[in-house]
């Protein structure tokens, strides 16, 4: 009990697993509800009720009359007058629903397909022998889905449970969680205590058993957090409890999954092996750290042992001889959901057997196999042992400190920044997480064809737009379509004769422009994704310079240092040109991908005067709008330079590293929510 | 040939006046201070290294010249060791002194020789590319040591250099200390009378901020009345009380 209250009861460790989850139910949160802005929640309890609304229109409803009606549905939303934000998640979970009913439609025949296939391959000459593991595999999966026969799809709203199935992300939190578990058992050797818990009467196998069953304690409990809640949230939010009772194969997710049971069953079982998975996952971090008896060697050896299996797990070809490195691979253990999904016979021996199948009868074997190697590793010596990575460390740093030591003060100051702080850590998150931001909304244009007139003729106003609106004024009057043709052609005729007035008397180049890539970047609509995306880099940026100015400090060095010939204002001006660096590195991850996304995604011409847009006629420098942007990236990278020396500021007060993280960011979270408040 | 003159040196934390006077030419010498807790040794090490400004009125001169107008000058000329501290545990030994060079604005050319240099001084070459994390409490004393010598200063502060080490370290440090004082001031304080007895040409008594005496051992050992005519008699003679 000691063991199993020491580890899991521990307030670091409980804070730690609290932060992740905060941060996967953010993350999870954001990706279901489609973004953050004001009044997302609301546009999606209304979508919500929309969707009931249609459920409730489709009962009694066979699939073809249901596919029918959400095509109708599908074209009176589309001309609509409901609010642009509110039209785009409509849009989504309808043509969600849309897409099921397409898949449900086409399953039978799906099934049938796999029998006749197995039928007409079978008389292939190549395939026809049964003792080929081509030959047993065919008729292997046509047994494997004849399991399936009678099975009956219903319709339903899957929208909630089909998010909370795709959200892998949670597997790699859950992964991370353990890790911080694991750590606990190491514990003894980080702080010198090995031996002397050795030397104890339970302080081995005893201990390791305790330990063995702390993990299937804590497995349980990370599986509820990290996988029964976010799925409770979807399933609560979308009022989607109810559609559990239906057949497994009703969610195109498990299109080929063989298992006939009701969604309620398969959730039962998942959750019942993501524990056991969890408790197989543990013992596998546990036995390669304790390879090391460094823990932060054993860390760095995780790390590895998990990329590599990833990179085997990702990156091998289904048809590779060493497929079996593939599935047989930790990772399928940590995307289990996958095991489910996906159907595939690997050749063993000959036979033909399921990945599924496999990997459940591995896993018992894996876990006691794990367990005797933590067993072993629990009764080892503490000293004595030859620690190779040890050796080849020291090697390593002997040839880079021969590098190392003729760094410059600035060199210095970035390198601990870097590595001594995480800075390199905090960059690649910065990149990856600004990878991952939205950067615009959606706005649109009711008026199709006044939207395809419009993307012909954008850029400058000449001779040519004349001509082109002649051409087109003619192709209008012989379409079926010229009523809606020729208004949309008269709007925008209005709108080059208004524009062509406006830069006549501001004196500059006219432009027919489409305002909407601007405005869903740059413009008011988009004012809450730009303020969240700048939450972020404001955070990344109180990440990578809070600890610039307590290391020292933590370290009780600042009396030698002032002592130095440059332990002063240069030691100082070193640390400001680092602190102003990291923010650049973290303007440069989210906002150069912002900008990079605006030019990719848009044609908006660049050369063209601002005045130019609609939302910005009245701006008063005469400057093209690639100059406007170039100012306005400017501006954010001091505005994020600013915030870097606030924080180095703010950090320098405090003694611990943990301390000037607490205290930057909290302080920049006042001043954020104080700003937006108003 | 190296000076120091202090004149009227006098510190006040609050209403206590932590330093009264203290007045004293040094030249280069092995100089130690001597005195209880709350004498005023930290407090007069701190000013000489700029950690602490003195009150005004004071005035340090180094050869000829003020510290406060010399500045980044006056440091490059100081080799200081503080008391015993963690140092950076992440960074290896070489790191860290490389990282002392570059503030003590070393040639880069030089940095790798005077590492070896000094790490070979106080006998921790073997263990330059471990992390200092790792050391034992009389390596890292070594190790502040090393890099108080870097870049051959001409006025070397040490503060407790002794504390924590073996009875060999101790003396393979005093015979260090002893042999690099040829053209340098080299100011040790410690409570380790002994250490002082045996390296030090000049001893200088503070008591409760003051300059009570200073002699060479024989001049002061001279004074003991009671007792045996030793520095530690001559101690407990004038700190016996408190």
């Amino acid at each position: 009990m000691g063991e199993i209250k020491r580890v899991l009861l521990s307030r670091s460790r409980i804070a730690i697993i609290l932060v992740m989850l905060f941060a996967m139910l953010c993350i999870f949160m954001y990706d279901f509800l489609g973004g953050i802005r004001s009044g997302i929640i609301s546009d999606n309890i209304e979508a919500n009720e929309y969707i009931q609304n249609i459920m409730e229109n489709c009962e009694g409803k066979s699939l073809e009359e249901i596919d029918e009606y959400l095509d109708e549905e599908k074209m009176s939303l589309l001309y609509s007058t409901v609010d642009s934000q509110l039209r785009s998640i409509l849009q989504t979970r309808l043509y969600f629903l849309a897409d099921e009913v397409e898949y449900q439609l086409g399953y039978y025949d799906y099934l049938e397909n796999v029998q006749a296939q197995a039928e007409l391959l079978s008389k292939t000459s190549i395939f026809s022998s049964a003792n080929t593991f081509s030959g047993r595999n065919i008729t292997k999966t046509a047994d494997d889905f004849s399991n399936l026969d009678g099975v009956a799809l219903e319709f339903g709203d899957s929208y909630g449970i089909t998010k909370w199935l795709g959200f892998t992300l949670a597997d790699y939190f859950f992964l991370a969680a353990l890790v911080v578990i694991v750590i606990g058992f190491l514990e003894e050797r980080k702080v010198g205590l090995w031996s002397v818990i050795r030397t104890t009467k339970h302080g081995r196998s005893r201990l390791c058993m305790q330990r063995i069953a702390t993990l299937g304690i804590a497995s349980v409990d990370l599986t509820l957090l990290f996988y029964l809640l976010p799925l409770c949230l979807s399933l609560g939010f979308t009022n989607s409890f109810g559609t559990l009772g239906r057949s497994l194969q009703s969610l195109e997710y498990f299109s080929r999954c063989t298992l006939n049971l009701t969604i309620a069953q398969w959730l039962g079982q998942y959750l019942l092996m993501k524990v056991l998975c969890g408790v197989l996952l543990g013992l596998f971090i546990w036995a390669v750290m304790s390879t090391v008896a460094n823990v932060q060697f054993s860390l760095g050896v995780i790390g590895a042992v998990l990329a590599v299996e990833y990179l085997l797990n990702t990156l091998l070809p289904v048809q590779s001889f060493a497929n079996v490195l593939k599935y047989l691979n930790i990772f399928s253990y940590v995307n289990l959901t996958a095991l489910y999904s996906n159907y595939l016979n690997v050749n063993i021996l000959g036979y033909p057997v399921g990945i599924r199948a496999m990997m459940f009868v591995v896993l018992p074997v894996a876990l006691v196999l794990f367990a005797i190697l933590c067993l072993k590793s629990s009764t080892r010596y503490p000293d004595g042992q030859r620690d190779i990575l040890s050796a080849i460390w020291l090697k390593l740093n002997f040839i880079l400190d021969k590098l190392r030591v003729h760094l410059g003060a600035f060199g210095w100051e970035l390198y601990k920044v870097l590595i001594y702080s995480f800075g390199v850590v905090v960059i690649i998150a910065a990149f990856l997480v600004g990878g991952a931001l939205a950067y615009d909304v959606a706005i649109y244009e009711s008026d199709q064809w006044y939207q395809l007139y419009l993307s012909d003729i954008e850029g400058e106003i000449t001779e040519e737009t004349e001509e082109y609106f002649e051409i087109a004024r003619a192709n209008a009057e012989s379409s079926s379509y010229s009523g809606d043709l020729t208004i949309a052609l008269y709007r925008l005729e209005l709108e080059i004769s208004e524009a062509t007035a406006r830069a006549e008397e501001g004196g500059y180049t006219p432009y027919i422009l489409d305002s909407k890539p601007f405005r869903s970047v740059y413009g008011t609509e988009a004012k809450d994704t730009r303020r969240l995306n700048m939450a972020v880099a404001m955070l990344f940026v109180c990440l990578g310079c809070a600890g610039i100015m307590v290391y020292e400090k933590k370290s009780g060095v600042v009396p030698l240092l002032k002592s130095l010939k440059h332990g002063r204002g240069y030691l100082l001006g070193m640390k400001i040109l680092t602190c102003l660096l990291m923010a650049a590195a973290v303007w440069a991850c989210v906002y150069m991908q912002e900008l990079k996304y605006f030019l990719t995604e848009y044609s908006t011409p660049l050369l063209a005067p601002v005045q130019n847009l609609e939302i910005l006629a009245d701006f008063p420098l005469q400057i093209s709008i690639g100059g406007l942007l170039a100012l306005i990236y400017a501006l954010r990278l001091l505005f994020l330079m600013g915030v870097s020396l606030i924080v180095l500021l703010i950090s320098s007060r405090s003694k611990t590293m943990v301390g000037a993280y607490v205290a930057s960011i909290g302080i920049l979270a006042f001043v954020v929510a104080t700003l937006t408040s108003f | 040939m190296n000076t120091l003159k202090i004149s009227t040196l006098n510190k006040h934390y609050g209403t206590k006046h932590a330093l009264k006077g203290f007045s004293f030419d040094f030249s280069d010498g092995i100089y130690g201070l001597l005195g209880p807790n709350g004498a005023g040794k930290s407090t007069l090490m701190n000013i000489l290294t700029q950690n602490l400004d003195p009150d005004k009125g004071s005035e340090i001169l180094w050869n000829g010249e003020n510290v406060c107008n010399l500045g980044s000058k006056y440091r490059s000329e100081i080799g200081f060791m503080p008391q015993q501290q963690e140092l950076y545990p992440s960074f290896t030994l070489k790191r860290f002194m490389g990282y002392i060079a570059a503030l003590k604005g070393i040639e880069k050319s030089e940095i790798d020789g005077e590492i070896t240099r000094v790490l070979e001084l106080v006998e921790l070459s073997d263990v330059a590319n471990k992390k200092i994390g790792g050391f034992s409490g009389g390596m890292k004393q070594r190790a502040l040591i090393a890099q108080s010598l870097l870049g051959s200063p001409h006025l070397l502060i040490l503060d407790e250099p002794t504390a924590g080490l073996d009875p060999k370290q101790r003396v393979l440090t005093r015979n260090l200390i002893s042999s690099l004082s040829k053209d340098m001031i080299v100011i040790i304080s410690t409570h380790i009378v002994s250490d002082i007895e045996t390296i030090a040409d000049y001893i200088l008594l503070l008591k409760s901020g003051e300059l009570i005496d200073s002699g060479t051992v024989d001049e002061l050992t001279a004074q003991v009345t009671d007792g045996e005519k030793t520095l530690e008699g001559l101690y407990m003679q004038l700190y016996g009380d408190m």
